[in-house]
């Protein structure tokens, strides 16, 4: 029975230890798509060291726009919360979750932290024309009908016309875009993201 | 299969039933790094360090469930790693113990974890961890996620379990960061194995033992890295090692 | 470390059993789950939800009433008008009142009084089963909307059913005959086995389809995905053939605060007190129209109103008539 340490091992050991824990420092250069994240996320350096990826937010959403990053967006935000329009639109203006939220309130890490909702802004909304009814010449603004920004989506002669500056990225145009495939996606240009936790 | 093995599967994957079955009814939330039910809400210790690393962040919430889990700790230790840890389960019913013993690798492991949540500053052990991959397989089957990171990452999981456990160390007692920790939150909990007068120094529990503790002479420093596998008490032939709870004899 | 064949394939065996365990209590458990499924495979075969009633009159009664502010009064009002709700419940028991519920403000709603005011009298006329039911624009939760337009505020304490039909509600596939678009369409199993369905509409503007009133309001008879596929398809021929599908027996168009210029939210609000009512879905449709394009000041507010596209189909359909000569306007 050999009891101790050869030293030998020890500096094996430790090196390995060396290589791992610096593959840490490694890991953070590897690139990760932006996404939309859900209303009230700290900035991405921030929000991405904060997040336990536990899942809670995901879980809880009462919409269920909500979902785990996946791995093709990058090892980094792997399994953090993505604002999602196809499954459903973020509800945190003109919505349920004005005054409570609970991905906000189930973080244990204060990685989302509540804003008010004017000043909410995941995102903005980006327009493919070619997929567009209107665009084709039918008949459809639903757009503009489900929007709940005065002034994010205009119609002119009956074709939508979006304004990023307005759109605070919630996903109700894209959720309820007619076509397929649809004619709107969402990005997270123009995000307002918070800089402390409070 | 040893009886013990057997039981140990039947209730590890009972474990991981419960949380599926809690987790599509909606009464728990949460992966093994955060779960919460009603107003009960455990964490995982390396995860809030890791957290702590690399955001220097600490919330109440995080507090509550360090709190929670420690109160659990102290109570059954780690009950956790050996009866209810799907990874543990397979490590103790594979593992044949060689009397190898190497108190120095998993404290390097966390520190090796933290250093790097720290240089990345992100919980780098959370995306990756072996001990919540059977927990977040299940979320990810409930919720979509696409399990590749997962798969990849138990298989390199199973490869160097398959390797150091050639060599004679248990992934569990000499390895795993997250079971040490939860050893040094509580090295001598309530419920805790312990020799009595019958022992005849004979070092049968010692080499049973997957974490190689010295049981008849256990330093605390040792303890750390029992966890309640009970390979001691099904080993010894004098009835000479017994589980407590405190100071009362419960089994053995 | 060995791992035997033996002891992978108790392993195996063991986790196979285990799920397959798991499935078999969970069925037992759960068992409403496929419930849904199974209804949505029954379809109906028929044209519409009844049988549209030609040549029974000669006119279409369409029953104005302007300048009453009080929209419970303006409700009892534009009703008794046309003869009072008897006439039209009849004997029958299963009353649905589809309101237009479609955003959480209350400026682009029917008023949840109008509601009330018809809801009452139609259970003084001695029916025992009224239903308010609803779904909400896509992107909007129905029973928030009920919520913060105060419906459930107004409408339970008279001991009124409010349904939301996103979460409540079943789907029927129902095959329709000389349609103009719409073959196979699924709709809400409430509003469609009604015995007597009353569209409650909004006066107001529409960005795509001009107006949104008794007719279009159906749309919320629909489920989300084929409020889509409406678009899709050509959005003027589906609302009329969901007129023509679902044909209301009673129209009562909310006109206590019309919604002018835009629509169907944030449009310029008017008070105009008015409110419109009559069997025949596009009379009543077209009178709303006039009365709404010359609240904008419209030079000509009748041949405006012509000009929506699906009125003239539905016309087609035999909905109802816009042919002012066949319309007779009651007003009090």
């Amino acid at each position: 029975m050999r009891q101790g340490i050869r030293r030998r091992d020890f500096l094996k050991t430790l090196v390995a230890a060396g290589i791992i824990g610096s593959l840490g420092g490694v890991a953070k250069l590897l690139p990760y798509r932006r996404v939309v994240r859900p209303p009230g996320a700290l900035v991405e350096e921030k929000f991405l060291s904060q997040c336990t990826r536990c899942g809670q937010c995901i879980q809880t959403c009462v919409t269920g726009t909500l979902v785990p990053c996946s791995l093709g967006e990058g090892l980094l935000i792997w399994g953090t919360p993505r604002v999602d329009p196809l499954r459903a639109p973020c509800e945190a203006v003109a919505g349920r979750c004005e005054i409570s939220r609970p991905c906000v309130e189930n973080c244990p890490t204060n990685a989302l932290v509540y804003v008010e909702p004017e000043k909410v802004k995941m995102g903005s909304v980006k327009w493919i024309k070619e997929n567009c009814i209107a665009y084709r010449g039918g008949e459809c603004l639903v757009c503009y009908e489900v929007c709940p920004i005065d002034g994010a989506i205009t119609p002119r002669r009956g074709i939508p016309v979006f304004h990023s500056g307005k759109c605070i990225g919630c996903g109700r145009c894209v959720y309820a875009c007619p076509p397929e495939p649809k004619a709107l996606y969402l990005v997270p240009d123009g995000e307002r993201r918070i800089e402390t936790t409070r | 299969m040893k009886l013990l093995d057997k039981l140990r599967l039947i209730s590890s994957s009972s474990t991981l039933i419960t949380y599926f079955t809690a987790s599509l009814r909606g009464f728990i939330t949460g992966t093994t790094a955060f779960i919460k039910g009603g107003l009960v809400c455990i964490a995982c210790p390396l995860g809030v360090l890791q957290i702590l690393a690399a955001s220097l962040i600490l919330t109440n919430q995080l507090l509550l469930a360090l709190a929670t889990t420690s109160l659990f700790l102290l109570v059954a230790g780690r009950f956790f790693c050996g009866w209810m840890c799907p990874t543990g389960a397979v490590v103790h019913s594979t593992h044949r113990p060689r009397g190898r013993r190497w108190g120095i690798t998993a404290p390097l492991a966390i520190i090796t974890v933290l250093v790097s949540s720290f240089l990345a500053r992100l919980p780098v052990l959370c995306v990756i961890c072996p001990v919540g991959i059977p927990f977040k397989l299940v979320f990810a089957y409930i919720f979509g996620i696409d399990i590749y990171l997962l798969v990849l990452a138990l298989a390199g999981w199973l490869v160097l379990n398959a390797y150091i456990s050639r060599k004679g160390f248990s992934w569990c007692g000499t390895l795993c960061p997250v079971g040490y920790l939860l050893g040094l939150i509580s090295p001598k909990p309530l419920l805790h194995v312990s020799t009595n007068a019958n022992c005849t120094r004979c070092r049968v529990c010692v080499l049973s033992c997957p974490s190689n503790i010295n049981i008849p002479e256990a330093k605390l420093s040792d303890r750390v890295r029992c966890t309640l596998c009970l390979k001691c008490l099904e080993h010894c032939r004098f009835r000479g090692v017994e589980l407590r709870f405190y100071k009362k004899k419960i089994l053995g | 470390m060995k791992v035997s064949r033996r002891r992978a394939l108790i392993i195996i065996a063991t986790a196979v059993a285990g799920f397959l365990g798991y499935k078999y209590i969970s069925s037992i458990l759960y068992p409403e789950r496929d419930e849904r499924a199974e209804k949505e495979t029954s379809v109906e075969e028929g044209a519409t939800r009844r049988e549209a009633e030609v040549g029974e009159s000669k006119y279409s009664e369409v029953s104005v009433v302007r300048g009453v502010r009080d929209p419970r009064l303006l409700a009892r009002k534009v009703v008794e008008q046309i003869g009072g709700i008897e006439k039209i419940v009849g004997n029958k028991d299963r009353v649905v009142i589809k309101p237009n519920v479609g955003f959480p403000s209350r400026d682009a709603v029917a008023s949840p009084e109008v509601v009330a005011e018809i809801a009452k009298m139609v259970i003084e006329a001695g029916v025992s089963e009224v239903i308010v039911a609803e779904s909400s624009v896509r992107g909007y939760v129905t029973s928030f909307c009920f919520e913060k337009t105060k419906y459930y505020d107004v409408l339970k304490p008279l001991g009124i059913e409010v349904i939301d039909l996103k979460e409540q509600g079943n789907i029927r596939t129902v095959k329709a005959k000389n349609t103009l678009k719409l073959g196979e369409v699924d709709v809400y199993e409430e509003t469609y086995t009604a015995d007597i369905l009353i569209s409650v509409a909004k006066m107001k503007r529409h960005v795509s389809a001009d107006v949104t009133l008794g007719i279009k309001n159906l749309i919320g008879c629909f489920p989300d995905y084929e409020k889509g596929r409406f678009h899709r398809e050509g959005l003027h021929k589906c609302i009329a053939d969901i007129a023509y599908i679902l044909k209301p027996d009673l129209v009562v168009i909310d006109g206590s605060k019309a919604m002018t210029k835009h629509g169907p939210s944030g449009g310029v609000m008017v008070e105009a007190n008015t409110a419109v009512a009559s069997t025949d879905p596009l009379a009543a449709d077209y009178i709303a129209a006039k009365i709404l394009f010359e609240l904008e000041g419209e030079e000509d507010p009748a041949a405006r109103a012509k000009k929506v596209k699906y009125f003239g189909y539905a016309e087609q359909l035999g909905v109802g008539t816009m042919d002012e000569d066949k319309i007779k306007v009651v007003t009090g």
